[in-house]
């Protein structure tokens, strides 16, 4: 009796503790609400504060949508997670949807949500790397060679006429600026926000070569296949509605929202920092584009020119139509 | 040797001397001092920023060591009592105790999901081989004296196993526990490197994009007094059960 009793406790336990995450919400609505799961590049940080705090904000809730965030390391890994199955959406980077178009992957891109190209190479000023043509012969820092930021340095060195093989690249971790500061690299590859967070740990005196200054690419998309985008139009619509909303009232509320990440980013310990974070995304939500045809909104023909240069970078084999993979279906305004 | 511990503690307070003085020079992003470490650990404790974190690694670390030791210690009975079993099973075990764990993470993410469960059992499985290895070990080499005893006083084989077998190898199944509570912590953290919104090992990664040294030392710490403290809780039950053996005896 006691065995049983025992089994039954841990069975219990068990059965409760694994459900932690997956959250039985069980109230009655929910039955009628439509779910969708975004596939995260990273775990849940304050940049994507407005996808987070759905549950004190309800800009998804209130248009039927059950909204699951799952986390990643990198774009790549939110790709997977959509062609697994895992997850309706994959919150990506314009590289890794050019990887798995290249491998004959059906996807589709449905929202621009930072059309900014936050990508930068940073040196210290006593290295004299002003301008792209400075970094020939110089040994660079990239987050790992599978990241954005190695492929937006490539892109760089392109741009100017340089190669890999014009410079050395290494492989330094996320933590990619203490190398930068002790020396051991002459430049790093690194986001806005990386400098940012660098400079509030004693990064002294900088030059910084902003990419976007020479390909304006975006720096994350929504992707969803081809499957998804063909059998959930209607929540997909409704997401894109909701996530519109959300980017706005991040852009008009940057305290609130750094108030908020605190509680629902992981690495939101700090409201000062979360608040510069959120302005520097908000700042990476905008473009002449969007501010003409509302946020979200897609330059077909800057996707277009990174795929061609990633093409002829080596990166991909196949030359790319994005044209087939781009759709403002869902960024029409409601009448 | 009685003055061992005091020498211990004055290494320590040397070592953090020294630490101090060299991360003055360096910058906090590179190695922050232990000072900085202890207030940044203080400060998330006071306000309940590493609870959530705690709870569910805590949550992890137990329930996989709980399926794990469990399913270790059961089969590792029956390896131990049936030699067609062994034979059977072991190169199987042992190869599948080859295969590192990490490689196999982002899979156990997609089989498991993003929840508690695929964490569990990575944890699980890391615990899993000590108990086993010790409980096979610890039941094939009892007593032959004692065993022949039981087999003159007409014992049954679940007898002998109960009251012989298992109670006499347990000094060495509970030192194969030692080894899987701290594997436990281990296994939870690789687990929750990927794919994972919560937990200690996640926080390491997030510290690491936030360029926040002190506070990944303030985790480092956290996990390494958990540790620790699920080493102590088995060593202090094995002291008890060895007292009561003996006592026994």
């Amino acid at each position: 009796m006691k065995l049983k009793s025992l089994f039954m406790a841990i069975l219990l336990l068990f059965l409760t503790a694994c459900g932690a995450k997956e959250e039985v919400r069980s109230d009655k609505k929910k039955e009628t609400m439509q779910s969708i799961t975004v596939a995260n590049w990273s775990q849940p940080i304050t940049e994507a504060t407005n996808l987070l705090v759905d549950e004190e904000k309800g800009f998804f809730k209130e248009k039927g949508i059950d909204l699951t965030v799952i986390p990643g390391a990198g774009g790549g890994d939110a790709i997977k997670n959509i062609l697994s199955g895992q997850a309706d959406v994959a919150f990506t980077d314009p590289g890794s949807l050019y990887f798995a178009l290249d491998q004959g992957e059906k996807l589709k891109v449905i929202y621009n949500i930072y059309p900014q190209n936050v990508f930068n190479v940073v040196s210290l000023k006593e290295n004299k790397i002003e301008k792209p043509e400075d970094l020939k012969g110089k040994t660079i820092g990239v987050y790992s060679l599978t990241s954005g930021t190695r492929q937006n340095l490539l892109i760089l060195l392109h741009k100017v006429g340089l190669t890999e093989k014009d410079v050395n690249i290494v492989e330094t971790g996320i933590s990619n600026f203490a190398p930068l500061m002790q020396g051991q690299v002459d430049a790093t590859a690194a986001t806005d926000t990386g400098l940012y967070l660098a400079k509030q740990k004693g990064l002294g005196d900088v030059n910084v070569i902003d990419i976007k200054d020479y390909l304006n690419a975006p720096s994350d998309v929504f992707v969803v296949t081809e499957k998804t985008y063909e059998e959930k139009k209607d929540e997909l619509k409704k997401f894109i509605e909701a996530y519109r909303a959300s980017a706005e009232w991040m852009m008009s509320n940057p305290e609130e929202a750094a108030s908020l990440a605190k509680e629902f980013a992981i690495d939101g310990k700090e409201e000062n920092v979360n608040l510069e974070v959120i302005k520097l995304r908000n700042d990476a939500s905008v473009s002449a584009q969007t501010e003409q045809n509302g946020l979200g909104a897609i330059d077909a023909s800057v996707l277009q020119q990174g795929a061609d240069t990633y093409q002829r970078l080596g990166l991909v084999k196949n030359k790319l139509d994005l044209s087939k993979v781009i759709t403002e279906e869902f960024l029409e305004e409601e009448e | 040797m009685k003055k061992m511990p005091i020498y211990s503690l004055l290494l320590l307070v040397l070592l953090l001397v020294i630490w101090e003085w060299v991360a003055g020079t360096l910058s906090e992003l590179v190695l922050p001092a232990p000072s900085v470490i202890w207030m940044t650990l203080i400060d998330g404790l006071a306000s309940g920023y590493f609870t959530p974190h705690i709870i569910r690694t805590a949550s992890e670390v137990l329930l996989g060591l709980l399926f794990g030791c469990l399913s270790g210690f059961i089969i590792g009975i029956l390896m131990g009592e049936v030699t067609f079993l062994r034979k059977l099973l072991f190169p199987y075990i042992v190869a599948s105790q080859a295969v590192p764990k990490l490689a196999l993470t982002p899979l156990f993410i997609l089989w498991f999901g993003f929840g508690m469960t695929s964490k569990v059992v990575i944890t699980a499985l890391v615990c899993f081989f000590p108990l086993l290895e010790s409980t096979v070990t610890a039941i094939q080499t009892s007593d032959t004296h004692k065993k022949e005893l039981f087999k003159m006083l007409g014992a049954t084989r679940f007898q002998t196993l109960i009251h012989l077998k298992i109670p006499a190898g347990m000094p060495g199944i509970l030192a194969g526990l030692r080894v899987s509570v701290v594997l436990a912590v281990v296994g939870a953290v690789v687990g929750e490197f990927i794919g994972s919104s919560e937990g200690l090992g996640a926080l390491i990664i997030a510290t690491q994009a936030m360029m926040d040294t002190p506070l990944m030392f303030a985790t480092l710490i956290l996990l390494t007094v958990f540790g620790m403290i699920l080493y102590l809780i088995v060593s202090w039950f094995e002291k008890k059960w060895l007292k009561r053996y003996q006592k026994e005896i």
